[in-house]
């Protein structure tokens, strides 16, 4: 009579299943908020006036940015009109020429131009341009 | 400066405009109860809200953090735009842009907020609300579009107040109506409410809320409740009886609850004393509403009795009694009634007929 | 205003008007980090921020670190735990409400576990600690006006003094019959700054004008943005000195009817 040991049998399917499952639960848990969600925010009533003063501040401050950019659009455009008015006036051949569409100039730059960061790169300027 | 500044701490006032309470800033623009005021305007860094009494809550209450920072600033900033606005006041006359202006000045001031958000609005303290500051009758009058004068014109419309009374209403005024407590309802009624008879039995104290910019030392006010649905069987019909009409009524615009007190001058100010609700048995229910006119000028009394007296009763008719006397519907207000045993008893106090009872066959 | 030696010479305007025709050139650097936060602003983020922190739901940490690994453990190990709730205890701060080891009154503390420091940090080591380089240069410091790198968070405008020792946008005359405006600007620029600087005109269409000495003498202005490269000012007999400076600075270096021609072209940021 012979005995055979299985150790460490292996039950690959089964586990597997499990292990789906398991990450499914987790998966599913990360995306719903039961037991996750914290308690309400209760304020006082002195705290929500609070609240709101701030609030009521800030969407004035911001109307305020805004309609201080809507009026420097305006002048920028009524600048530019007025400027083209006035070469139409005194040069008609200066004129045409800035007002002929013209494909080559309107093209964003090759490379582009660097989008703000909160921190400035190592190399903040570069002094060397390539060589066409 | 172009630089992205924010004005604050460079123009330092003290005190700013809407802390500086001389002659002519209503203390109603201000929270009177001190520790509220404290909390709100300088709150310290341990300190808990004054509304909160157990000393456990107290500890246990967190404000959020970071909001002390930001408050002062803010009001800082809102107090700057109101001095503006309040310079900008001086050299204006015109009555109309001055209200607008004064109410701009205030309403973000956070103690006219706090005043009128967590204060009886109705029942107004005019410590607290004060109506006569034009800033409260702007956020009252916001209050009661937001949900009473669309319940009111809900009600009217539903029961057919409009147009079996006046042909329809542009709501000015806020109208509230209430029984005495002797009777044993004391609420202001909702429009369209069931009322009982006992509850009915005496004349209602009616409150007139106005929002709107008027000369209140001469504007003039009329009132009248109406019933359209007395059972005219002759006709096979209805007619309207003029239950309660009361002219020449003066109100101001924190003190203006019409009850016996406020027509001492009985000839000119009541034009039909108050004939209860005595609806008949089986004749269904009826509305009974309540009608608020502004009157163009003072009306005399005892011509229209003379002229109209035996009209009233029987046969009123609101819509040509408010042409011809040049008045302006402001505000509703509507309750219903119907039989119930007591009847009998309104009836006997005030000496009327005994009531019918309608059944289906008529005979 | 100036150049009363060059408008001598004015042949070819004289052709088409009696008016002297210039192309200025409004060459500016655009910010390289995000505009400095005003105290209002700052405060206000905080105090969204800290809302939003309160309002959040615990942080997931089993998605993120795998059950049983070291990276979980390290991570366990940095946290800080809420009290518990014992039996019998009074807490005067009310009674702790836990789950999943957050404290669900208030904020949770995600707390990262420290990377080990290396002592010599080198630029090939990629799991260095990340260290922000600072907003302020060299070129703030030593108050240098003629560098591309002082003022980050600002636009910078390109000015020029002249002779007589004004100040003013780069401008340079239409000599030739066909010159057109921004080329004429272009080519002005790189033979006063030399040729290395890598520029991008936005428009051929000028942005303003701008009349001087009694009309007599007119600049458009067209729009530019360097890219890269340097100005650097040439011997020549106009100019004398350059720098690059801000809107606040222009206002200050240049005259009033001057400037208020250009105020809605300069960037406040």
């Amino acid at each position: 009579m012979s005995k055979v040991f299985v150790r460490f049998k292996r039950t690959q399917p089964a586990t597997a299943a499990i292990l789906h499952a398991q990450k499914m639960a987790t998966q599913l848990s990360v995306i719903t908020a039961s037991r996750k969600a914290p308690r309400l925010l209760k304020l006082r009533p002195e705290d929500l006036i609070r609240h709101q003063t701030v609030t009521k501040a800030w969407s004035l401050f911001q109307a305020e940015e805004r309609a201080e950019q809507e009026a420097q659009l305006r002048n920028q455009y009524q600048s530019t009109l007025d400027a083209v008015e006035l070469l139409q006036k005194i040069s008609p051949r200066l004129y045409k020429s800035v007002t002929t569409p013209d494909n080559n100039i309107t093209v964003f730059p090759r490379g582009g131009l660097r989008t703000p960061t909160e921190y400035p790169p190592t190399i903040v300027w570069r002094y060397q341009i390539k060589p066409n | 400066m172009f630089n992205r500044s924010f004005s604050l701490s460079s123009k330092s006032y003290l005190p700013g405009v809407w802390s500086n309470f001389n002659s002519v800033r209503s203390t109603s623009l201000s929270i009177p109860f001190k520790p509220t005021k404290d909390y709100i305007l300088n709150k310290t860094a341990g300190s808990k809200p004054p509304s909160l009494k157990k000393l456990s809550n107290k500890i246990k209450y967190q404000s959020p953090e970071g909001l002390d920072e930001i408050f002062k600033l803010s009001y800082n900033y809102l107090e700057n735009n109101a001095k503006k606005i309040y310079d900008k006041l001086e050299s204006t006359s015109d009555l109309k842009t001055r209200e607008n202006l004064l109410i701009q000045a205030e309403i973000n001031n956070p103690e006219v907020q706090y005043n009128f958000q967590y204060s009886n609005k109705l029942e107004n303290n005019p410590n607290l609300i004060d109506y006569e500051q034009p800033i409260y009758r702007y956020l009252g009058k916001k209050h009661w579009e937001s949900y009473s004068q669309m319940l009111l014109m809900q009600r009217l419309e539903t029961l057919h107040v409009i147009p079996d009374t006046m042909p329809t209403l542009d709501p000015k005024a806020e109208v509230n109506v209430r029984f005495p407590f002797s009777t044993g309802l004391n609420l202001w009624i909702e429009p369209g409410d069931t009322l009982s008879s006992n509850t009915t039995s005496m004349e209602p104290s009616i409150k007139i809320q106005e929002y709107d910019l008027i000369d209140t030392t001469k504007q003039l006010y009329t009132i009248l409740i109406v019933n359209p649905d007395n059972v005219d069987i002759e006709n096979d019909s209805y007619y309207t009886s003029l239950n309660y009409a009361l002219t020449n009524i003066k109100l101001s615009y924190n003190d203006n609850i019409v009850d016996a007190r406020k027509f001492t001058n009985l000839k000119q100010n009541l034009l039909v004393d108050y004939q209860p609700p005595v609806p008949e048995k089986n004749a269904g229910q009826q509305r009974f509403s309540t009608w608020v006119f502004r009157q163009k000028d003072i009306m005399n009394n005892e011509n229209i009795l003379s002229k109209y007296a035996n009209k009233f009763k029987s046969n009123f008719n609101i819509r040509k009694f408010a042409e011809y006397n040049n008045l302006e519907a402001i505000g509703a207000h509507v309750w219903r009634s119907e039989w119930d045993s007591n009847v009998a008893n309104v009836r006997n106090i005030y000496g009327m007929p005994q009531g019918r009872v309608f059944t289906r066959e008529r005979f | 205003m100036i150049r009363s030696g060059i408008r001598t010479m004015a042949s070819v305007a004289s052709k088409e008007n009696t008016k002297v025709i210039n192309s200025g050139l409004i060459l500016s650097r655009i910010p390289i980090v995000t505009p400095d936060l005003t105290e209002f602003e700052k405060k206000y983020y905080n105090y969204q921020s800290e809302l939003e922190k309160r309002l959040m739901w615990t942080f997931p940490y089993y998605f993120y670190f795998r059950k049983g690994t070291l990276a979980e453990r390290r991570f366990l190990k940095a946290q800080k735990y809420p009290v518990s709730k014992q039996p019998g205890v009074w807490y005067p701060k009310g009674i702790p409400d836990i789950r999943q080891n957050r404290e669900r009154r208030s904020k949770q503390d995600v707390i990262l576990p420290k990377e080990q420091e290396d002592i010599n940090e080198s630029l090939e080591k990629i799991s260095r600690p990340v260290v922000p380089n600072p907003r302020t240069t060299k070129a703030d410091e030593t108050g240098d006006l003629t560098s591309l790198e002082r003022k980050l968070s600002r636009t910078l405008y390109l000015l020029l003094k002249n002779k007589t020792g004004e100040w003013e946008f780069p401008t340079f005359q239409l000599k030739e019959d066909d010159a057109l405006l921004h080329l004429n600007a272009e080519t002005g620029l790189r033979t006063l700054g030399g040729k290395n600087i890598n520029t991008w005109t936005v428009s051929k269409t000028p942005v303003a004008a701008y009349e001087n000495n009694n009309g007599s003498d007119i600049t458009f202005f067209i729009k530019s943005h360097i890219l890269g490269g340097k100005f650097d000012l040439q011997e020549n007999d106009t100019y004398s000195n350059f720098a690059w400076l801000t809107k606040d600075e222009v206002k200050n270096h240049i005259k009033t009817d001057y400037f208020n021609k250009v105020d809605c072209l300069l960037s406040k940021v």
